[in-house]
């Protein structure tokens, strides 16, 4: 028999678990800025502020002739590290998921990519550049080296507004290095 | 005892309601000699209905990971094909701890029925040890209902973008899970719904985008968000009031609720996993006094699964603006 004495006490654990873990969602929705849909506390369909509407970007940034170019890019998916410390930033953007997440990022190669598998071209059109980090998905052809100079990570929150109906993006954190020389 | 005798029910002297609980529970009401046997009938069939549900639940939205996946399929299939299994309090707890440890390490994805039906579990386990098993897990029952819609009503209201009506506006105007309904109750073109759809899109491309994109509306769609907001939080607050309150006349307005809330809201919001808990935990508190409340209970079941149908299209058809 599991080791629980009374009926009463069998009536409320449950019910006391739960209550605790709202009160833990509740304390990192208001100090760490987790999304209301996720974490056990019943938040889901009360906001638009879901890790959907948070949008993850790395942005590679060089010097040319023309002035700056720069490169903002989907977060890489080359590992299952990479895409759960993505996933956990877009859930719970803290400065130190943020730092931790640069930390990765900056560890990769970039590189310019003239025929990638992800792009959906219409037939005989030339495809569009596109910089990706070296040896993610859909980067089976030959890249052309991309030596930026600065490295960013931009996490932004899309809110909707009511009257009248729109859309706006904000930033919500940032952060900004230049390339590490190896 | 040992654990796997218990879980194979080879020494449990629970009484076995049969490989079909659903449908003993909902027999003819013919006349017992003795009314505490007859209740007592019932209230096993009561639990027998709910566990059994409860199984279907765990098999049909059980995580994709298979390190997960597949031990809570084996015990769900265990449960279903041996009833003395169904009733083992060890067989539960395996199955609370694995969605324990499965909600805790993903914590950041779980939805929130995960973590409700992982407690749901733990109550069972604890419950069908206890003196009075049908006391216990319907008690279980209630509490877990009445804090679920508690917490969902308060979020409601704390949430600024839902009390004023934002997030379901945001939803019919973006969200193709919403299409359907706002097409047909809202009047809003499928070709408006695309191009705020892209509008959205254009917005992901990070700090690359316009700062502020208009999307395309019409006066119907700012009603109905008014209205379905409304609704959400009246009958929300309604059902957890009803489950907190000790209502001992009306006791049946709980069931009435927690049916109407899912039928209401579910032919909406496609999450049939969380609609099919909610049932299972109804239907445990509901008891065993009620036979016409367990036949509801499984009629309304049977009535969300045509839910998965593809309606939409059929909607769309009905009430596309010319």
């Amino acid at each position: 028999m599991l080791p629980i004495a009374t009926d009463r006490l069998r009536a409320w654990l449950p019910a006391a678990v739960l209550a605790a873990v709202a009160c833990v969602h509740l304390y990192r929705v208001n100090a760490e800025g987790l999304s209301p849909w996720k974490g056990g506390g019943f938040g889901m369909f009360s906001t638009i502020n879901a890790r959907s509407h948070r949008v993850l970007r790395v942005v590679l940034r060089k010097s040319t002739h023309v002035g700056e170019a720069t490169f903002s890019i989907d977060p890489p998916q080359h590992t299952k590290e990479l895409r759960r410390a993505a996933e956990e930033l877009r859930s719970v953007p803290t400065k130190e998921r943020l730092h931790r997440y640069m930390q990765l990022v900056s560890q990769l190669e970039y590189a310019l990519y003239r025929n990638t598998k992800s792009l959906t071209t219409p037939s005989g059109a030339e495809p569009t550049p596109r910089v990706l980090a070296v040896g993610g998905p859909g980067t089976d052809s030959s890249p052309e080296p991309l030596p930026y100079e600065s490295l960013a990570v931009e996490l932004r929150q899309i809110r909707f507004h009511r009257d009248p109906s729109s859309l706006s993006s904000s930033e919500l954190l940032s952060i900004s290095m230049p390339r590490v020389s190896r | 005892m040992t654990m796997a005798a218990d879980l194979f029910g080879k020494a449990s002297g629970a009484s076995s309601p049969g490989w079909l609980p659903i449908l003993s529970g909902c027999r003819s009401t013919a006349p017992q000699p003795d009314s505490d046997f007859a209740q007592h009938e019932q209230q096993e069939a009561a639990i027998s209905n709910s566990l059994m549900m409860t199984l279907l639940l765990v098999s049909v939205t059980a995580p994709s990971y298979w390190y997960v996946r597949t031990p809570l399929m084996a015990a769900a299939f265990i449960g279903m094909l041996k009833p003395e299994s169904r009733r083992s309090a060890y067989l539960w707890l395996f199955v609370s701890a694995t969605m324990f440890a499965s909600n805790y390490h993903h914590w950041f994805e779980a939805d929130n029925h995960k973590h409700l039906l992982a407690y749901w579990c733990l109550a069972i386990s604890l419950s069908l040890e206890a003196r009075n098993v049908h006391k216990t897990l319907a008690s279980n029952a209630r509490r877990l209902l009445a804090g679920t819609f508690a917490l969902a009503t308060f979020w409601k209201l704390y949430s600024p973008d839902f009390s004023n009506g934002a997030f379901f506006e945001y939803t019919l105007l973006v969200d193709p899970r919403f299409q359907a309904v706002g097409t047909w109750l809202g009047s809003i073109s499928e070709q408006a719904q695309q191009s705020n759809r892209a509008a959205l899109s254009l917005l992901q491309l990070g700090s690359d985008a316009p700062a502020n994109i208009s999307l395309r509306t019409t006066d119907q769609v700012h009603h109905l968000s008014t209205m379905l907001t409304a609704w959400t939080i009246v009958i929300e607050a309604s059902v957890s009031a009803a489950f907190l309150l000790p209502l001992r006349r009306i006791v049946w307005a709980r069931d009435l609720l927690l049916m109407l809330f899912v039928v209401t809201t579910y032919a909406v919001a496609p999450v049939l996993g969380f609609a099919y808990l909610l049932l299972a935990m109804g239907a445990m508190s509901a008891g065993g006094a009620r036979k016409r409340t367990q036949v509801a209970y499984v009629a309304v079941f049977v009535l969300v699964s045509t839910y998965s149908a593809p309606w939409g299209p059929v909607l769309q058809s009905i009430g596309s603006p010319s």
